[in-house]
């Protein structure tokens, strides 16, 4: 089977496996690479002379935005640590949620390093503190790990001084526990990780820490700041705000807008040393969020604007070339190939073409080979396939980024879960959704019939998931209360207090107490992001050109059944949540009927698998199976296959 | 002993709508002062919040109406205010920050077409883009006609061993009414080059009005704004054509439409199309 280099048309913020025509955006490239590079001077100087420095990045969908931020990645290696953060729909953005997102992107392994960044930023402080300078942080970090206790304690309280001297605003609580990170053991490092991102540390792991609260309020800018001229030194914090656009509120809000630009204006007048780079499409940056900033935000926001450029006709040629020689020798073929001579001719000199268009194209005319360059509009169908796909790939991400907060032993952030949640609500006719924020992440839905308020209890700390509890029992005075927690972090026995709290809870008349299972709340991780990414025109059909936003809404409505899902049937008071109820098959929204074959024997043999397993197993018997072929086979077989979720499937025959 | 003032921990009703009224009435307000009553850390941000929901700006000292909008009140309230110094238009705005947010402001309301910068006296002048100011159009035909008038003088400079020479009443005439210094006619034709005389080229027009439109802060024009700013002097389908042309010269790259349900049915009929049928609304320089 041919696997073609034209399938990553979204790129991947967090490889290191890249295409790339460097002479495409290089202007934009080369901005943001010396700024890195004068930020690293700059440190050296002292605090008089380090500043932040803000970009703003803008281009049409598909010109290359998280291609650049890949690029840049891969560009500096160890040299810079990169932040991507998005919108999220809940909750307004805070110097909290960029203090986590800061720590855990310097948790990823530096591309060309066996160490995290986190680790290699600490060596280089040493370095630089004890002489053999900041070339040296690797050395110095293997030789801290191999010191004994005492003499890396005098170590760091040399690191201490130092800074307490050079830098006087660092936070020196927060950067002490920063400086023993890499020496400790994996249960204290997670512990230490939580207080220090700012998140809420669990009751052990405060007791692990010696410490009786998580990080105050008013010390996350500080730890920002120490953290910001730590990074300096050696590897710039390089904050990425991507996805901007998903700013704008529904109803045409700018509270979010200003709620962004007054974080970037402070992060830029008192967060030294670091790079702020914000993208969005141009289109909503002109008309949407740039009228609705006032002036010294602009000057702060728009302080340097850097246009993505369109590919032209030369560079439209190398990108081709940089992907066919992604291909085997026997299966490549020289220029125009895939397109036939006068299509290919066509795509080099057409106006307006993004390299993403030009990579559909590719991938289009490879697959169809003989009816290359046909761009006839998708009919409805085959926008349906493809949001199929596009939603299983949403789906995915989201149970990975589950994966990755439970390898760090904690549960989703609550804002992640409150944003899913909050855009499930959304595609219900006649609710309104409003975002009180404050504590708890609350949301009120209101309809026709009444209001109800929803709580997510997601804290990890015994103390604050019974305050919020408490708040939502006394919230059910005035009308019905939804509670909602991840199942997979449901509250310890031990939890005597909270237990309490929720028995308290649930005898109050209007509550409702819903523990969401892994499926559900990967759903609604994967439905953010499935419509963030229509709202950033990143859904592309089969014709390269975005699927518009209203048709993605459309038919999430439409083929998500999420009128089913356990958290937005027990908001609608319909039914109780999903452990108790049977297994659904997911809404097709047009199952094509397909004679059993491979997948079906292949299902046989596993009776009960993920649709991954058994595409898997089904392309080791016919490796010419396609992921859309099986999925249309196991469709074709109606109720012999149950669906659990769109992922899991139990052939139901004889049982 | 008396104790402290208690800070107030919620908003009392009405606050929000009484400084915004105070911050109306003077254009700005130190912030600090903004509240009578001692607040409370939330309530203060509350109150902030408020305000920036009722349009107004809050800088690191003060709340204040937007300078562009107190721009735009003196303009319509002097119709021509002088730019040169910034400094002098600085102390006119109320809780204006350095000058260089000025010169913002400026850019701004000439970028969107809501002011122009006009010559008087050997000064620079902010002015409404009212009939009392030259359009694009009328400049370039005034350029037109001052070239031929210097040609014809030209002709008239005494030269050695020749007798000295005048001009026709007639033609200095003719020359200078190609010119109508009288106020605008409405626009009642769908292409005015300008009365008679030579047009300008509807390419070089299209590429100044688009170099016009450019700020530092946003080198991206849209394309509905160029149309605009050219008023009518240049049909729709011309102003596609010429972008096109101009896109295939490579001095210039058309952009497709990214905004999510922005694009009105008529300002998509000003833009031109990829052959793909997207709609290319947004416009780059690629030459300077």
């Amino acid at each position: 089977m041919l696997t073609s280099p034209f399938d990553h048309e979204h790129a991947d913020a967090w490889t290191s496996d890249l295409v790339d025509v460097e002479s495409l955006n290089s202007l934009a490239t080369s901005a943001l690479l010396d700024a890195i590079d004068l930020v690293r001077d700059e440190a050296a100087g002292g605090p008089d002379v380090l500043f932040a420095r803000s970009y703003l990045v803008l281009g049409p969908a598909g010109s290359g935005k998280t291609h650049l931020f890949a690029r840049l990645r891969r560009r500096c290696g160890t040299r810079a640590a990169f932040v991507l953060l998005r919108p999220e729909i809940a909750a307004e953005p805070s110097p909290r949620l960029v203090l986590a997102a800061c720590m855990d992107a310097l948790q990823r392994k530096a591309i060309g390093s066996s160490d995290r960044q986190i680790d290699l930023v600490v060596g280089a402080m040493h370095a630089l503190v004890t002489g053999p300078g900041l070339r040296f942080a690797k050395a110095s970090l293997d030789d801290l790990r191999g010191a004994g206790v005492a003499d890396r304690e005098v170590l760091v309280g040399a690191a201490l001084e130092w800074f307490e001297e050079a830098f006087p605003e660092v936070e020196l609580g927060w950067l002490e526990r920063f400086l023993r990170l890499p020496f400790l053991a994996p249960a204290d490092r997670r512990a230490a990780l939580a207080w220090l991102s700012g998140r809420e540390p669990d009751a052990g792991q405060l007791e692990r820490l010696r410490l009786k609260e998580p990080l105050p309020e008013a010390s996350v800018l500080p730890a920002l700041r120490t953290l910001a001229i730590l990074a300096a030194h050696t590897t710039p914090i390089v904050l990425v705000f991507d996805q901007l656009e998903n700013l704008v509120d529904d109803d045409g809000g700018t509270g979010r807008i200003h709620a962004h630009a007054r974080l970037v204006c402070e992060l830029h007048d008192t967060v030294r040393g670091l790079v702020l780079v914000q993208m969005a499409l141009d289109a909503e940056w002109d008309r949407r969020i740039g009228p609705a900033l006032s002036d010294s935000e602009k000057s702060r926001l728009q302080a340097r604007l850097l246009p993505l450029e369109l590919p032209t006709p030369d560079q439209r040629a190398a990108l081709r070339d940089a992907w066919v020689a992604r291909l085997s020798d026997a299966e490549r073929r020289p220029m125009p190939w895939p397109f036939a001579a006068g299509e290919w001719e066509a795509w080099r000199t057409d106006r307006g073409v993004t390299p993403r268009m030009l990579m559909i194209a590719c991938r289009e005319a490879l697959t169809r080979s003989g009816e290359v360059g046909d761009r006839r509009e998708a009919p409805p169908d085959e926008v349906d396939d493809r949001l199929e796909e596009l939603w299983l790939g949403c789906l995915a991400a989201a149970r990975a980024e589950m994966e990755r907060a439970e390898s760090d032993g904690r549960g989703l952030d609550a804002e992640r879960l409150a944003s899913g949640l909050c855009v499930a609500f959304r595609l219900l006719p006649g609710v309104q959704v409003r975002t009180p924020g404050g504590r708890g992440h609350g949301l009120r839905l209101e309809t026709g019939a009444g209001a109800l308020s929803v709580f997510v209890v997601q804290e990890a700390h015994w103390r604050s998931a019974a305050a919020t509890l408490e708040r939502a029992a006394q919230a059910t005075r005035s009308g019905p209360v939804l509670a909602v927690r991840e199942a997979a972090r449901s509250f310890p026995p031990t939890w005597r207090k909270v237990s309490t709290c929720l028995e308290s809870f649930r005898l109050q008349p209007g509550a409702h107490w819903l523990e969401l299972a892994p499926a559900e709340v990967a759903r609604l991780v994967g439905l953010k992001e499935l419509l963030a990414s229509a709202r950033s025109q990143d859904l592309a059909g089969r014709d390269g050109r975005p699927i518009p936003e209203e048709v993605v809404r459309s038919w999430a409505s439409r083929a998500l059944g999420i009128e089913d899902w356990s958290s937005v049937a027990a908001a609608l008071g319909r039914a109780l949540p999903e452990p108790e109820r049977p297994p659904r098959s997911v809404p097709s929204p047009s199952p094509r009927p397909v004679p059993a074959g491979v997948a079906l024997e292949v299902l046989g043999a596993l009776r009960l698998a993920s649709v991954d397993r058994v595409v898997r197993e089904a392309r080791r018997r016919d490796p010419e199976l396609t992921r859309r072929k099986v999925v249309d086979e196991l469709r074709g077989l109606g109720a012999r296959v149950r669906w659990f979720g769109s992922a899991i499937v139990w052939l139901s025959e004889g049982t | 002993m008396a104790g402290r003032a208690r800070a107030i921990e919620e908003l009392p009703d009405g606050l929000v709508e009484e400084v915004e009224a105070r911050v109306r009435r003077s254009g700005a307000i130190l912030a600090s002062a903004a509240s009578p009553l001692k607040l409370a850390r939330g309530a203060q941000a509350r109150l902030f919040d408020g305000l920036a929901r009722r349009g107004l700006e809050r800088t690191g000292r003060f709340v204040r109406v937007p300078l562009a909008k107190q721009l735009e009140d003196l303009l319509d309230r002097e119709r021509i205010v002088s730019i040169s110094p910034l400094s002098a238009l600085k102390k006119r705005l109320a809780g204006a920050g350095p000058v260089a947010e000025v010169k913002l402001v400026v850019a701004e309301l000439v970028s969107t077409g809501r002011a122009r910068v006009v010559v008087r006296d050997g000064k620079d002048r902010l002015s409404r883009p009212t009939r009392d100011v030259l359009s694009d159009g009328e400049l370039g035909v005034l350029a037109e006609v001052a070239k031929e008038l210097g040609a014809l003088l030209k002709r008239t400079r005494a030269r050695k061993g020749q007798p000295p020479r005048s001009l026709w009443r007639a033609d200095v005439a003719d020359c200078i009414g190609r010119f109508d210094v009288g106020p605008r006619r409405a626009a009642d034709s769908h292409e005015r080059p300008g009365r008679s005389g030579p047009a300008a080229d509807p390419v070089d027009t299209v590429l100044a009005a688009v170099a016009r439109l450019e700020s530092p802060s946003m080198p991206l024009v849209f394309i509905p704004r160029v149309a605009r700013a050219l008023d009518g002097r240049v049909s729709a389908a011309t102003l596609r054509a010429v972008l096109e042309q101009a896109e295939r010269e490579g001095r210039l790259e058309l952009r497709p439409e990214s905004g999510v349900g922005l694009l009105t049915a008529e300002e998509a009929s000003l833009c031109p199309r990829a052959p793909n049928g997207a709609v290319l609304s947004y416009v780059r320089r690629t030459e300077r």
